[in-house]
């Protein structure tokens, strides 16, 4: 599936779901919340990441916790701002396009 | 070396020259791929295929390196922007302090010349260039550009000098002696080298006459040491 112009909110709502994480739980968990529909490049994640960081929605820091060096990433609450009013959006879109395709497709159906 | 290492090596020449950012890609990815191939082998793959897949999965290094580097370049030129927004009020600040010491310059170079005339006039009275006749008409013209020019000069180092007090205005970059003595070489230069008409205005075609070229020059020259000398003070105060 095309993610393009979707992967920053998308990594924002994996964010606010899983909490605070590296980049490679959040692309499992994407795979995972998707059942495998957002199987992107995982290397896209990283520069995606980078720029919401210098967008300011989301921070991140070096955690010496795991063997190896990890840089964890958190939501700011500008980045859970941005996220509310994406869904708000996306709720809307949603429903007009039910209501345009969605409902030729039960018509089709029936 | 193995899969892993080797696509580390290549993305680590395509973040060449990233700084920090790259950097921090370059980690990011190395802890990515390792935990990828541990997930791999906890699998059951054998370690050579788990390395293939998560290369495989993390796609082509210019798909990271591509975005790192355009995002860098950016971060430089918008941190040129800021340098040069910062500095942009002082070269300003600069060129209104030169251009009224310019003007203070033209005027007092037309009231030397101007003066001469009238000495040399006075002396030995005739033609001062072989197109003009009326050698009290130009020494008149001449001090009518000296006064204007004067004027103007003064008017706009009052102006600025008012502007820097009262509004905080930025002052001139500290190398701004350096960068005027080196425009009045320059002026002296053109004046010497034929840039009359640009230098004079409309007194050079009124017969002002050559001469008065080199008294510009001369003046331009003058002012332009002394403007050197305290340059170098400057910069040599500054150095511990």
């Amino acid at each position: 599936m095309d993610l393009r112009g979707h992967l920053d909110v998308l990594l924002l709502g994996t964010l606010d779901q899983i909490g605070p994480a590296h980049g490679y739980a959040l692309i499992i968990g994407l795979r995972e919340q998707s059942d495998g529909a957002f199987d992107l490049p995982e290397g896209s994640v990283y520069p995606a990441l980078h720029r919401l960081e210098r967008g300011g929605f989301v921070a991140s820091e070096w955690s010496t916790d795991a063997p190896r060096r990890r840089r964890i990433y958190r939501l700011t609450s500008q980045g859970r701002e941005a996220l509310s009013t994406k869904r708000a959006e996306w709720r809307i879109f949603a429903a007009g396009m039910q209501s345009v395709i969605g409902r030729r497709a039960m018509e089709g159906l029936a | 070396m193995n899969t892993v290492d080797a696509y580390l090596d290549e993305m680590f020449n395509g973040l060449a020259d990233t700084g920090s950012n790259g950097r921090r890609t370059l980690a990011e990815t190395e802890d990515h791929l390792r935990a990828a191939v541990a997930d791999g082998i906890a699998r059951g793959l054998p370690e050579e295929r788990a390395e293939r897949e998560a290369v495989a999965r993390f796609g082509p290094p210019g798909a990271v390196t591509g975005p790192v580097r355009r995002a860098e370049q950016s971060a430089r030129l918008v941190a040129a922007g800021t340098r040069l927004r910062g500095q942009l009020p002082n070269a300003l600040s600069g060129a209104w302090l030169l251009a009224g010491l310019w003007l203070v310059l033209l005027g007092a170079s037309y009231g030397v010349g101007g003066l001469g005339l009238a000495v040399v006039h006075r002396a030995h009275p005739r033609p001062p260039c072989v197109s003009c006749s009326d050698a009290g008409q130009i020494v008149h013209e001449r001090g009518v550009a000296a006064g204007v020019f004067l004027a103007l000069g003064l008017l706009l180092l009052a102006v600025r000098w008012l502007a820097v007090r009262q509004t905080r205005f930025a002052p001139a970059p500290r190398s701004w002696p350096m960068v005027a003595a080196a425009a009045f070489v320059l002026i002296a230069a053109a004046n010497v080298i034929g840039w009359p008409e640009l230098a004079d205005g409309l007194l050079a075609e009124r017969g002002s006459g050559v001469e008065q070229d080199f008294v510009t020059a001369g003046v331009a020259l003058g002012s332009a040491i002394p403007l050197a000398v305290w340059g170098l003070v400057r910069r040599r105060r500054r150095q511990p």
